[in-house]
């Protein structure tokens, strides 16, 4: 009993820390990434003792910078609700991790310990109703705020975060039909099959599948080329009221939501922490190399494996945040009712004539 | 494959309803010449439809665990709304000039209302009694609309929005007090434990009672009334039809199905409920039709009236009853729908729905005054019409129960009625017409007008065969 | 544990359910109701119905009430009328009929014995919830598709401007 509550405080501390981390990590390789595409320097300033490596003090510093700052609500705000807007964000955007595995279940001396927060039965549901109620530290924002700016920016927000959450719901339907499990860690461990030594990962099953999931869920992280709420250069966001570390948190929202959106195509589409080849009790290559490992390395390098293919996503979005333009609000609105969803809707037909034509 | 097949069978009707719903849609769709006609289409489908039907007769099933039956009850309701179905398809055609956008979705709604009344017709599961109820419920609250810049039809349309909701709500609440109970929503499964010693009759009333506020709004019966006059007056002419023939028919199933696993187990608070409803109902019905001016208004309040006496058959409880019910709900399809295409004629040519404006019809147009006058005896219950011999059966069920006051409440309200309908016969014939002009009609108005009356003329006539029919299809499910 | 639980929710649910109608200003009535859905998915999930409690967030706050939200926003309603709803004498009834339907209620909900079924076995959840839906339930599960297309005909006719 005991046992298991500090196996899963450890768990959760680490896939706290692990998420936030990157999210704060991220909004360095932001600035460094766009700096590489502009073929500018980047944010190299922030020094301690002299030392630069690279600006990667920037983080802690902008950090600082925020929670030093006045925290300001205008008069006529609504003042509970303007409050409660930024933690209803953060806080959507983090539980939503507790239902994603980051390795291989095993049992330590008799005991059954899952590598996942919570091991739920529906967990993609559950991921999915988690990022839908992230809505509402938008749309609070934009109406608590009571300036039209901001509430522009609301509605855009949550008209585009609710077109595109149904998408991205009927899109991965095709991975769960195949799979036969809403739960995410079943949903890993049938992509540890093989087909003629190409393991069935969701993106060799599931292209389509994985290429409007990958679009919806960029919509919902509300970054470019899906950054209408924000608009920078037209309109000024649901959070143009908010200042200090309030504004920190919808801007951390951002980033933690850019990570989540990583774990969930790997999870689901990069086979998450399988490796190829990799079977429980080490490699089995394809033309007959044997190697033998512990248990322990096997989840470790699984984990490590699944730390890796989320940082490729993350770096991946960042690269599509740098390159494409923004889209305009009714093309965002076609893409998204009439050519996304009816490409999601027979993604599911045609998988399942194929699954009982099989 | 073929068990899924197999599975689909029993459901020819309602595949083929749907069917001829989504097909629309793509004629609609892709063909400009048939959306001119999409009316002629779907009426001809569906009489297609109604005639494969009746050609399954006796082809009786069950299917899906028995939650889905096709008995001889739900043959003769299914015949029921494919008739009302047809009727208000062809009076439709007369009425879409009023509309500005939507003619041919309009008929789809139609359609898909009746797709919601004819699986009420066959269900006996309270489950898909409910989703049935809604698909009818939500294809009225658009229909009910469709005059969307006329303010009378924004108002009937939110009324009914509202106030079906909230009998929605009532109703699932019951459900869910009844399921709780049972364990099951399955009606055989409720009508077991409401005969085994461990039920509690006390709650199941109670859960009872709440499914009857909904079933009540359906039928209109008198405390769930309020919507009727409004709703009837400011909805589109063929929706108001619908609605006092095939949604207040669907409410009467509802009971009839409802009738056996509850009336036997508390008998005297059945008696007089339905017993207080049916004369509260009558009497408010009667006296508020008196002062109407505006003819879809009347009709309303004379459509509550009508709740009334079809209450009289449930009050006496027995099976007599429920054939007098059905008989009556028969008559009532062809007597009112009658008299709704009447008014929808004659408010095409002089867009008015006003009883003074019906001064001298005779004179304008002998056909549709002599019409409207048959069709209002028959609501009266002039004998030898159809609404006179349904409300014998009636008297004489509540008679034979010994509801002698009962009985004698309502004929005094047939004479009431006899008044104010005599009323409208009057302004017809003897008043001279302010606007002497004829009013012309179309020759399949004249042919469906006539079927109407052939209708309320054979069935008062000839009552044996409905009778003989009615009496089996009650015997299927006792 | 379990009821500790339970009567926590229950409490939210209900206090919740009342502040969606005494609260007056519409917006907060929503976000109570939002509340009120997570406190009805809560409950859920203590009977092991994990799906539906899932479902219900993800339709009914995720969705639903956003758009509900959405709406008054954009009226912008502030705080409706009083006299709106007083209307006639017949809300001198609505107190006693209540009251009455109240005691009824009380005295019905206190001599119930629930029995109901027990729910699905708690692994395969959603699975047999699925087989029920295409199998014994099929025909309500086809025809609320049904509804559904009778509410978006409806509402692209009623409110769409430009008709061509």
């Amino acid at each position: 009993m005991y046992f298991d509550i500090i196996i899963k405080i450890i768990l959760t501390g680490v896939v706290l820390g692990g998420a936030l981390n990157l999210a704060g990590l991220l909004t360095w390789v932001e600035r460094k990434q766009s700096a590489v595409m502009q073929d500018r320097i980047g944010a190299n300033r922030a020094s301690l003792f002299g030392l630069r490596i690279l600006g990667l003090f920037h983080p802690l510093a902008d950090m600082l910078k925020l929670i030093l700052k006045e925290d300001f609500t205008p008069r006529y705000a609504h003042k509970i609700l303007h409050a409660l807007a930024p933690f209803v964000s953060v806080f959507f955007a983090l539980i939503a991790f507790a239902a994603i595995p980051i390795g291989n279940d095993f049992a330590w001396r008799g005991h059954a310990i899952h590598l996942q927060v919570a091991h739920i039965n529906v967990g993609l549901l559950y991921i999915l109703s988690v990022m839908s109620m992230g809505v509402y530290g938008v749309v609070l924002a934009g109406f608590a705020s009571n300036n039209n700016y901001s509430f522009l920016g609301g509605l855009r927000a949550s008209s585009q975060m609710i077109s595109y959450e149904i998408t991205m719901g009927v899109s991965i339907m095709g991975i769960v039909m195949m799979d036969g499990s809403l739960n995410l860690q079943n949903i890993v461990q049938a992509q540890g099959q093989y087909w003629h030594h190409l393991p069935l990962w969701g993106i060799f099953l599931q292209p389509v599948s994985f290429f409007l999931f990958l679009t919806a869920a960029m919509a919902e992280t509300k970054r470019t080329p899906f950054d209408l709420p924000e608009g920078e250069s037209e309109i000024i966001g649901y959070f143009v009221e908010y200042s200090g570390m309030k504004f920190g948190m919808f801007f951390l929202t951002d980033f933690l939501e850019t990570v989540l959106a990583s774990a969930l195509l790997t999870t689901l589409f990069l086979g998450g922490w399988q490796i190829p080849y990799l079977f429980h009790d080490g490699f089995h290559f394809p033309w007959g190399t044997v190697w033998i490992m512990a248990q322990p390395w096997v989840i470790l390098l699984g984990v490590i494996a699944f730390s890796i293919k989320v940082i490729f996503f993350c770096w991946f979005l960042m690269m599509i945040r740098w390159t494409l333009p923004r889209f305009r609000y009714d093309q965002l609105m076609r893409l998204g009712w009439k050519i996304m969803l009816p490409i999601s809707l027979i993604n599911i037909l045609v998988t399942g004539l194929v699954m009982v034509l099989l | 494959m073929m068990n899924f097949i197999s599975l689909l069978h029993p459901f020819s009707l309602e595949i083929g309803l749907a069917i001829i719903i989504l097909g629309l849609f793509f004629l609609d769709l892709f063909s400009v010449q048939a959306k001119k006609n999409i009316g002629s289409w779907a009426w001809g489908l569906t009489f297609l439809l109604l005639l494969i039907h009746l050609s399954n007769w006796k082809h009786f099933v069950s299917a899906l665990s028995s939650t889905y039956v096709h008995d001889a009850l739900s043959f003769l309701l299914s015949v029921f709304f494919l008739i009302t179905l047809l009727f208000i398809l062809a009076m439709s055609k007369s009425y879409r000039h009023r509309f500005e956008r939507g003619h041919s979705e309009f008929y789809m709604l139609i359609l898909l209302a009746s797709l919601g009344m004819i699986t009420l017709a066959s269900t006996t599961d309270f489950l898909l009694l409910f989703v049935s109820l809604e698909l009818i419920t939500v294809s009225f609250y658009v229909m009910n609309t469709y005059l969307r810049t006329d303010p009378k039809s924004i108002e009937a349309g939110l009324k009914y929005l509202v106030l079906g909701a909230l009998s929605s709500g009532f109703l699932l609440y019951g459900i869910s007090f009844i399921y709780g109970l049972s364990g099951s929503t399955h009606f055989s499964d409720i009508a077991r434990y409401a005969s085994s010693p461990e039920a509690n009759a006390k709650v199941l009333l109670f859960g009872f009672l709440l499914v009857m506020v909904g079933v009540g709004f359906k039928m209109g019966s008198v405390p769930f009334h309020f919507w009727i006059p409004d709703v009837y007056e400011g909805a589109p002419t063929p929706a108001t039809a619908f609605l006092s023939v095939g949604s207040k028919a669907a409410g009467f199933f509802i009971l009839i199905r409802l009738t056996n696993i509850f009336f036997p187990h508390f008998q005297n608070a059945w008696v007089l409920l339905f017993t207080l409803l049916s004369a509260i109902t009558l009497i408010y019905g009667n006296l508020g039709a008196i002062p109407q001016k505006n003819i879809k208004r009347f009709l309303g309040y004379s459509s509550i009236g009508h709740a009334g006496y079809l209450l009289m058959g449930f009050a006496a409880g027995s099976t007599q009853g429920l054939h007098a019910v059905l008989y009556y709900l028969f008559s009532y399809l062809f007597t009112n729908l009658c008299a709704f295409w009447v008014v929808i004629l004659f408010s095409k040519a002089t867009e008015s729905d006003e009883i003074a404006d019906y001064a001298g019809l005779s004179k304008r147009s002998p056909f549709l005054a002599a019409t409207l006058f048959i069709a209002l005896m028959s609501l009266a219950g002039v004998p030898p019409l159809a609404g006179f011999f349904g409300k014998f059966l009636l008297i004489r069920a509540v008679v034979e129960k010994n509801l002698i006051w009962l009985a004698v409440l309502g004929a005094l309200n047939v004479v009431v009625s006899l008044y104010y309908y005599l009323m409208i016969v009057k302004k017809m014939y003897i008043d001279e017409p302010q606007n002497p002009e004829t009013i012309p009609l179309d020759p399949s108005s004249k042919i469906g007008l006539s079927i109407a009356i052939a209708g309320i003329i054979g069935l008062g006539i000839f009552q044996a065969p409905l009778l003989q029919w009615i009496e089996s299809a009650v015997k299927s499910i006792l | 544990m379990e009821s500790v639980l339970f009567y926590t929710f229950a409490t939210l649910v209900v206090t919740t359910a009342l502040l969606v109608i005494f609260s007056n200003h519409p917006a907060y009535s929503v976000l109570y109701l939002v509340l009120t859905m997570f406190g009805l998915a809560s409950l859920y999930v203590m009977l092991h119905a994990y799906f539906v409690a899932a479902i219900q967030l993800m339709v009914y706050a995720g969705a639903i009430l956003v758009l509900f939200l959405f709406v008054i926003m954009l009226l912008n309603l502030e705080r409706e009328g009083e006299e709106s709803f007083r209307s006639g004498p017949s809300r001198w009834l609505a107190l006693p009929l209540t009251l009455v339907f109240l005691v009824e209620l009380y005295t019905v909900v206190m001599q119930i014995h629930i029995k109901g079924s027990k729910g699905l076995s708690v692994e395969g959840n959603t699975e047999s919830l699925g087989h029920l839906l295409f199998t014994q339930h099929l025909l309500p599960f086809e025809i609320i598709s049904f509804v559904l297309l009778a509410a978006i005909l409806g509402t692209t006719i009623l409110s769409k401007r430009n008709w061509k």
